[in-house]
């Protein structure tokens, strides 16, 4: 189920540098995108997946002058490493996980999503909210990495997409992102967490929240 | 829910160390005489003499430049009665002005109501940075792990070592108990059946040495027992925090 989540894979990436230039994305992340670009193997530079469409970055007239280096090697670059679905399920998941074990590692995965949500509250729908989705994607990836078997990581699962697919974490309002934060919490306080609880979850999130759990378009011969 | 599994010690290991001297030969032989009633057995070698109790699976040795007591029963008051007298007697009989190095040594194991796959996960995020680049270097899945670090508060020092374990790790990995002066080699098939029963199937393993060390003797002798007392506060406060740490109990 983790890896068939449709919008986690690496083309996540390519839409996000697409939508922010690398001087936006400077200046809305605060990172020097010289000295954290991350590159791509080269066989991943040359790989395009076909669901995707490809364009290379543009780079202003203003950005060269504001003294960056930019060239056309910029293509297939990071601007921010933001995680994606690639980066779930990839780095060996416990296959096996009693109720104990998932008690205790839930108290330790969920507390950093729980906090790069309430760091992202007050900048709700401004650019300084964008370090704080990354430390929550990153987070939310951690945390269905290592406790698959977590009833809980399915709903944060569910979210991703509503999250990370181009960039929603940015329309998201201090609402929504607190109803969020308290159907969690709400979650994780119980002694025992059923499907049916995390249906409703995701439902009352659907809701009450009032986001698109599927945002992207999906093929059905994908999914059989 | 049930009650959190109660720490249990494996064994207890003190050792005194003092600068050797050649009387120290020959009166190690009065000092042990002097525990002959508490230890029946006793056997030379490696330049000392081992002095075993099985009834109560405990021993004491006697070196040139150490004297030890080691005990594999959780019997707290065993264990201080013995090293009391211990203290009492052996540094006025060896004529000792003070110890290079005082150590105390504990092998707590604590009961996880978990498979041994599942503390191992919870036991890395738990002690390890789970860090992209780290993610990326290591292995894909962590099967087991040793968590193990020297430290020191003021003049004590610590080596800790943590580490999840199976029953059958236990012996011979960590008590090695076919060659421990505290069983009856008489009966060492029993006694390894027991020990193997008594165990939880999975548990959280402390080894944690406690101890001062000094280039002169300039250790105090008055200063052992309340050695002995601090150190063993001190490892189970650190065993009962790290469980609560790491298993969330409070």
């Amino acid at each position: 189920m983790i890896l068939a989540a449709p919008t986690m894979d690496r083309d996540q990436t390519t839409v996000y540098k697409q939508q922010i230039p690398a001087v936006e994305g400077q200046r809305w992340t605060r990172l020097d995108p010289r000295g954290q670009v991350q590159v791509e193997s080269e066989q991943d530079l040359h790989r395009r997946p076909e669901t995707v469409k490809w364009a290379q970055t543009t780079v202003s007239h203003d950005e060269t002058k504001s003294g960056l280096r930019v060239s056309g090697s910029w293509k297939g670059q990071r601007a921010y490493p933001i995680p994606t679905g690639r980066d779930i399920g990839r780095y060996g998941a416990t296959p096996h996980l009693e109720p104990a074990a998932i008690r205790v590692l839930r108290a330790t995965y969920l507390e950093p999503v729980v906090r790069s949500l309430e760091k992202m509250r007050p900048h709700a729908r401004t650019p300084g909210v964008a370090p704080y989705a990354r430390e929550l994607l990153d987070a939310s990836a951690a945390y269905a990495d290592r406790v698959p078997d977590d009833p809980l990581v399915e709903v944060i699962l569910a979210f991703y997409p509503a999250l990370a697919d181009e960039n929603h974490w940015a329309d998201w309002s201090e609402d929504q992102l607190r109803s969020f934060q308290s159907v969690l919490q709400g979650l994780a306080t119980k002694p025992f967490v059923s499907a049916e609880m995390v249906e409703k979850a995701i439902l009352k999130i659907e809701e009450e929240v009032g986001v698109d759990t599927l945002p992207f378009e999906v093929d059905p011969r994908e999914i059989i | 829910m049930s009650a959190e599994p109660a720490p249990r010690l494996l064994r207890l290991i003190f050792q005194a160390r003092y600068k050797p001297k050649l009387c120290h030969f020959a009166l190690a032989d009065q000092a042990a005489a002097e525990f002959e009633p508490d230890y029946a057995d006793w056997r030379r070698g490696g330049g000392g003499i081992t002095m075993s109790d099985y009834t109560h699976r405990c021993m004491m040795a006697i070196h040139h430049d150490s004297f030890s007591y080691c005990q594999d029963l959780a019997d707290m008051n065993l264990a201080d009665a013995r090293l009391q007298r211990i203290l009492q007697k052996l540094p006025s009989v060896l004529g000792l002005r003070g110890y290079t190095r005082l150590g105390l040594r504990e092998f707590v194991l604590v009961p996880a109501d978990m498979v041994f796959e599942s503390l191992v996960a919870v036991m890395t995020a738990k002690l390890y940075v789970d860090a992209r680049v780290l993610r990326k270097a290591l292995p894909d899945r962590t099967e087991d792990l040793l968590y193990r670090i020297d430290g020191s508060e003021g003049e004590t020092r610590f080596h800790v070592t943590i580490a999840p374990v199976k029953r059958d790790e236990v012996d011979p990995k960590i008590m090695d108990l076919a060659n421990a002066a505290t069983v009856d080699p008489s009966r060492l098939h029993e006694t390894l059946k027991e020990a193997q029963e008594s165990l939880p199937a999975v548990g959280v393993f402390f080894d944690v040495d406690f101890y001062r060390e000094s280039d002169t003797e300039r250790i105090g002798l008055e200063s052992a027992s309340a050695f002995t007392k601090s150190a063993r506060d001190r490892i189970g406060r650190m065993v009962d925090e790290m469980m609560g740490y790491l298993l969330e109990r409070t």
